[in-house]
């Protein structure tokens, strides 16, 4: 760049010397130094075309025009600096209002999946008998190798779930998953430190290897550097750590597993998932699995009884999270364009103003390219600005946002300001600025050249054309101001009616306890049954304590079995398999009491009924248009022996927002429940509990205690109230501020263009009353058409994204009547206090200034 | 018939929309400055003396036309500029041809006297 300064200096330089010889040459011949300047001058030509040409030539005239333009800009801007100062922060806010709600929602809404292609995997339960036995069957391994014949899998591994127990630790069980060593390659996921799985580590014995999970490395082990190889002991045998997985990755399904352990691929059990082959759906892959196993069947009969059905379910899917997207960025869409039409209206404003300059410079012979790309790199400028103080904005309300997420559910570099959001930024304001300059810079060079110079002369209000443009552009404000306010309001409503589902589930004072039964006592079921009745009744009559239940499987992300399940409809579900498949728990009655959960048809069973609680997807699922309350199913293939029981209840879904995988499930009588869940009064309960307990049999331990609430957040997947809030004000926020930003300094600017004007008219002896009520009336005016119009289109536009809006109808009155009346008073506000402002001012002042 | 350089002078004129002397056509200029520097290294402000002496009056050019040519012979590597002193002890650009600008030269050179030849033949009166 210096070198580019040196070139411009040298060429006038040179040129100064030529003339400067040709001076003392005239001077030396007689001639006076001021006509000898002169001369020389002539002589010469048009010095500044000269030098300009030969800058020229060298191909840098773009970046001195672009220096000429910012400086033009510069000093117009130090003339009114309250339109830079608006239109800066109307950027500011636009631009950082929309980056802020997006770094939030792709860090920590969207939690988009670590796994590499992740649509492409699928979860392959099989379904055996394991329910009438009470323990689960596990085939011989050459039962289980139809995975290996099939070529629609690009890969294959399984996981189990189990548990260590770290000792010495205030939480001592660990979830761990049992995995071959190809589980992460088929998941496709690689550790963030260390390495993967090989083969070689999988062998029995004490030299066990582990993966951990970055949570894992930074709660227990407390973020240790030396992290690879060291080792850690359990109670079951110390495992080496070779690798640690990186922040976001949680076992799908098993959300609260802290730990991989590898085994052997051939003593492999558990469910599998797989990897389709590029292109395939899984209807395609349960078909060919149906093919597969009827094959499996044929060449080992012996199993073929036991096997019932495999079902091919995709590991996740996303559609709640892509229409909760859609909305944020419609209603952040919306602000962006409030904001954007809001300094566009300001220019025009402003460029009105200056037609007169305009039309001079015209004169003189800018070409109209050249002033609509001064005009536009104005333009660019403001955008510029407003946008590195939207940018900086943003970083301070990201981080605001983020001291509204609960403990441990998200480390703040999880939302982060990525490159990605940068171009965002970036992208937006230049889309912005061409936005909002392109069209008032067309506009405003195209004044005629006379009627400019001689009507915009600044003694009047500007010409009866330039009048009514000013408030053709109150109007559009306004106008636009009502539909996008009213746009704004409804998405936002949906948004908020999206996030603020309630959760089914009532966790607050719920505590989870496991216990641990002593030996020899409680050997038979009858007995085991009696006890566990017998300590429910104890808690519930215990002050302090609501209800109690007893549940075989913790409720969040301890794992799962996956059952059977026949329906004596005889339908299939929609992959084609010709048997339903469930996640089943085995619970006691008081269990949709205690956790508060919500029935939508029917009630929960009692202890020693036969029947079964099912939840909205199963109902959904299998009988899509019917009534399943009173229908018979059953665990496993019609033909088996167990009981059909009866559909007595449908509750609704344990849908956890934003987390990826719903399952049917059903809720069945308890048969040997462990996990205690008890529903307390207050947040203190557990020493009640605990003695409770110890009233019946001091012999029963209670390993574990946990409180649900703490549960679902370091399960990280619900968002916590007060962050949902403070997103949603956010949102409203900004697009409120705008609106009435925009809408007010349109006004007021057109109002004090007529400064003059009212000067002129107190000076000539009109009174102050009469002024301002002359200026009010010819205000109203465009401010009701403009909401008129505004309303008119707001109708409109709802129609067409109802079926976008959640739970929102297109006649909710409520913001149809605010949002006028809000913007209506707002913008007589803008036109009474300028208009009372210039009256009070003694006119000569008004007159004499510009 | 004009050169590529010629054709290339023409275009930047037109460019900056100047109107050169209405006695030149496009290149004549370049041409000129080659010729005169060929004899010897000059600056801007005693190059323009030659030329004006040389043509005696007879050529109209306006002193400051000569420099954008000189540096679009600059930038098309036909001369090369180094700064040093005139006489009058005054800081100033001295510009010399380059082999390359020789060669531009003979080539401008040829051209011109082709398209001379050319003219003449057409103006010449028809032998009755």
């Amino acid at each position: 760049m210096n070198w580019f300064w040196k070139r411009r200096r040298e060429a006038e330089d040179e040129i100064q010397t030529h003339i400067e010889e040709r001076t003392a040459e005239l001077i030396e011949g007689g001639m006076s130094e001021k006509e000898a300047t002169q001369q020389a001058r002539r002589e010469f030509g048009n010095v500044t075309l000269f030098t300009e040409s030969s800058r020229e030539v060298w191909g840098w005239t773009w970046l001195d025009r672009l220096v000429q333009d910012v400086r033009y800009a510069v000093r117009n801007w130090r003339q009114e600096p309250v339109y830079a100062v608006v239109a800066v922060l109307t950027l500011a806010l636009g631009i950082g209002g929309i980056t802020t709600i997006f770094t939030v929602v792709n860090g920590v809404v969207l939690r988009p999946l670590p796994y590499r292609e992740a649509d492409r995997l699928v979860i392959v339960p099989e379904a055996y008998q394991s329910v009438v036995n009470g323990h689960p069957y596990v085939p011989p391994p050459k039962d289980r190798d139809w995975p290996t014949r099939t070529q629609f899998f690009d890969g294959i591994t399984q996981v189990e779930a189990t548990q260590l127990t770290m000792p010495e630790s205030e939480t001592p069980v660990v979830r761990a998953l049992k995995v071959p060593p190809n589980y992460f390659a088929v998941i496709g996921a690689r550790p963030a430190q260390g390495r993967d799985f090989i083969p070689d580590d999988a062998v029995e014995g004490d030299r066990r290897v582990a993966i951990i999970t970055h949570q894992f490395w930074q709660d227990r082990l407390g973020g240790d550097p030396a992290v690879i190889g060291k080792t850690i002991t359990f109670s079951e045998g110390s495992m080496t750590v070779v690798g640690v997985m990186p922040e976001r990755l949680q076992a799908p399904f098993f959300e609260s597993v802290l730990l991989w352990l590898v085994v052997p691929e051939a003593s492999a059990t558990g469910t599998h998932i797989g990897r389709m082959k590029a292109g395939l759906t899984p209807a395609e892959a349960q078909r060919e699995v149906n093919i597969q196993i009827k094959q499996v069947e044929r060449e080992y009969p012996a199993s073929a009884g036991n096997r019932q059905a495999i079902s091919v379910r995709q590991l996740f899917s996303a559609d709640d999270d892509q229409r909760l997207v859609l909305i944020l960025f419609a209603g952040v869409g919306l602000i962006l364009l409030m904001a954007t039409i809001n300094v566009a209206n300001l220019m025009l404003s402003r460029m009105l103003a200056r037609s007169h300059e305009i039309a001079i410079r015209s004169a003189i012979g800018a070409g109209r390219r050249r002033l609509i790309r001064q005009l536009l790199t104005e333009s660019l400028v403001l955008a510029l600005m407003g946008g590195a103080l939207g940018f900086l904005a943003s970083v301070a309300g990201v981080r605001l946002l983020t001291t509204g997420i609960p403990q441990g559910f998200s480390r703040s570099q999880e939302i982060y300001m990525d490159w990605k959001v940068m171009v965002f930024a970036f992208l937006i304001t230049g889309a912005v600025s061409i936005g909002f300059g392109l069209l008032p810079a067309i506009l405003s060079t195209k004044t005629e050249l006379v009627s400019a110079l001689k009507s915009d002369a600044p003694q009047t209000s500007g010409s009866r054309r330039s009048q009514r443009l000013r408030r053709a552009l109150v109007s559009v404000e306004i106008g636009m101001a009502t539909l996008l306010l009213i746009g704004s309001a409804l998405t936002a409503r949906s948004f908020w009616n999206l996030i603020n589902l309630p959760l089914p589930i009532d966790t607050k004072n719920v505590v989870a306890l496991d216990l641990q039964l002593p030996p020899n006592r409680y050997e038979t079921e009858v007995v085991r049954t009696a006890l566990y009745e017998g300590v429910i009744q104890r808690l519930k009559v215990s002050p302090n304590i609501d209800n109690a239940a007893l549940t075989d499987i913790q409720p969040l992300g301890g794992g799962f079995r996956y059952s059977l399940v026949s329906s004596q409809d005889g339908g299939g579900n929609s992959n084609g398999a010709p048997s339903y498949g469930a996640l089943s728990f085995g619970v006691t009655s008081g269990y949709f009491d205690t956790l508060r959960m919500t029935f939508i048809i029917g009630r929960a069973f009692q202890d020693n009924e036969r029947a079964i609680v099912i939840n909205e997807t199963f109902a959904h699922q299998y009988w899509p248009r019917s009534n399943p309350i009173g229908k018979q199913i059953k665990l496993g293939r019609a033909e088996d022996p167990t009981p059909w029981v009866t559909i007595v209840g449908v509750v609704k879904d344990e849908r956890i927002l934003f987390s990826h995988t719903v399952m049917a499930k059903l809720f069945m009588p308890c048969r040997q429940c462990n996990f205690l869940l008890v529903k307390a009064a207050t947040s203190d309960a557990v020493a009640t509990i605990r003695q409770g307990i110890a009233a019946i049999d001091s012999g029963i331990l209670v390993t574990k205690t946990q409180s649900m609430e703490n549960a679902f957040s370091t399960n990280g997947s619900i968002v916590g109230a007060r962050f949902r809030t403070m997103l949603f004000l956010t949102f409203a926020g900004a697009g409120l501020l705008l609106a009435f930003a925009g809408v007010y300094g349109v006004t007021a600017y057109a109002v004090s263009q007529r400064r003059r004007e009212v000067g002129i008219r107190i000076a000539l002896g009109a009174t102050r009353r009469a002024v301002l009520q002359l200026i009010m009336e010819q205000a109203v005016i465009p401010i009701v058409g403009g909401i008129a119009a505004g309303l008119a289109a707001a109708q409109v536009l709802v129609r067409t994204l109802t079926s976008y809006l959640y739970d929102v109808t297109p006649t909710d009155s409520a913001a149809f009547v605010f949002v006028p009346m809000l913007l209506a008073m707002i913008a007589l506000a803008a036109s009474f206090i300028p208009a009372r402002q210039s009256t009070r001012v003694d006119p000569l002042i008004t007159l004499k200034y510009e | 018939m004009l050169t590529a350089e010629a054709q290339r002078f023409t275009l930047c004129l037109e460019q900056i929309g100047m109107n050169e002397s209405r006695d030149l056509f496009p290149g004549a200029l370049e041409m000129m400055i080659l010729q005169t520097l060929r004899r010897g290294p000059l600056h801007g402000y005693a190059l323009a003396q030659h030329l004006k002496q040389r043509s005696g009056e007879l050529l109209q050019i306006e002193e400051g036309s000569l420099y954008p040519a000189l540096q679009r012979l600059l930038k098309a590597g036909a001369l090369k500029a180094e700064w040093g002193l005139s006489s009058r002890n005054r800081r100033v650009r001295i510009y010399t041809i380059t082999s390359a600008g020789r060669k531009q030269l003979e080539r401008e050179t040829s051209a011109f006297e082709r398209m001379l030849a050319g003219i003449a033949r057409v103006m010449k009166p028809v032998r009755s």
